[in-house]
């Protein structure tokens, strides 16, 4: 059986505004947060 | 509108009665966090309404006490602002945070011409001046309306056909330039608003992440700013429906104008069906084609 590396996540967001500290390594202008369905469903 | 702060750390499985206990102790209430478990280690996190009960300066010593009893080092922060259905009824103007809950409401700039300076020498913080009209891939805008370029908004043909049929006001349009596949490339408009309203209220919420580097000096890198709020005697005058904000915003790295859209802007995206109504981050309507306004707080 094979075991996938999951990215510790929690939502996703996709907004202008920064309101998330670097813990999530935000990009410079979106807050982006990757859940891990949404790692399974584009990254498996 | 009340101001929500999200802690996501790891802990051992063994060790989560006693952190939620270091929350109580220091006077923070959590309902049963949502736990995700990961192997030997486990998702932990908490939200908690931040107020006069629990001020950030309790949070700055919660994260002490977590890191002295457990180790926890590496917090992660994540500030909700949460509205009530009367701010969004009685909000005349309305921040517009995002255009769709999806990597493709960001267009990537192809070479917009800026003439950069530096606003602050500690932080790093650059003006810039645009000097070009836009430059982007519009084939890349697909059937989206309106797309977030480095800070500015560009619309789709259609909704600027929208918001002229709606008599909207307030604005001017530049089109930008197309760098990209001739096939399917498509005119599109950056939306330049002729007006700027007055300062916002000194009443604003100002907030900054406790893990994190103390707030620049110029008040700008490292502070979170809570939703724009007026005085009703700012307002009472101001006509249109685009607007720029008078408080600058920035990326991390270059400063910015908000643009705060009217009443009527938002109504007319959501009864042409362009989006749903959204009330929030957290609102199950928004999904990745939805806009998510913020409603402007009087005061």
């Amino acid at each position: 059986m094979m075991f996938r590396k999951i990215l510790p996540i929690v939502a996703i967001l996709f907004i202008v505004a920064l309101a998330v500290s670097n813990y999530f390594e935000k990009p410079e202008v979106a807050s982006i947060i990757i859940t891990q369905a949404y790692m399974l469903a584009n990254f498996s | 509108m009340k101001v929500e702060l999200e802690n996501l750390f790891s802990i051992a499985e063994t060790s989560q009665d006693q952190v939620i206990n270091v929350y109580n102790r220091h006077g923070i209430a959590i309902g049963a966090p949502e736990i995700r478990k990961r192997n030997l280690k486990t998702k932990f996190n908490p939200i908690f309404t931040l107020n006069e009960d629990v001020t950030y300066e309790q949070v700055t010593a919660l994260y002490e006490s977590l890191e002295r009893e457990f180790g926890i080092v590496s917090i992660g922060e994540r500030f909700y602002f949460e509205f009530s259905d009367i701010e969004y009824e009685r909000a005349s103007l309305f921040t517009l945070n995002s255009t769709g809950n999806s990597p493709e409401m960001f267009l990537e700039d192809k070479g917009t011409l800026f003439s950069l300076s530096t606003h602050c020498k500690y932080c790093g913080l650059m003006d810039k001046e645009q000097l070009s009209p836009i430059v982007i891939d519009t084939t890349q805008m697909k059937d989206r309306h309106l797309v977030h370029v480095n800070g500015y908004w560009v619309a789709s043909e259609e909704l600027v056909l929208l918001m002229k049929k709606e008599n909207l006001e307030g604005y001017e349009l530049l089109e930008v330039i197309h760098k990209g596949p001739e096939e399917e490339k498509q005119l599109a408009y950056q939306i330049i608003p002729t007006q700027m309203l007055p300062e916002c209220s000194k009443d604003r919420v100002k907030l900054y992440f406790a893990t994190e580097q103390p707030p620049c000096n110029c008040g700008l890198n490292g502070v979170i700013n809570g939703p724009d709020i007026y005085h009703h005697e700012d307002l009472k005058n101001v006509k249109g429906d685009v607007f720029y904000s008078a408080d600058f915003s920035h990326d991390g790295r270059y400063l910015y104008r908000k643009t705060l859209f009217s009443k009527r802007f938002r109504e007319a995206i959501i009864n042409s069906g362009i989006s749903r109504e959204v009330r929030g981050e957290k609102d199950p309507n928004f999904g990745p084609k939805d806009w998510l306004f913020d409603p402007v707080l009087i005061k």
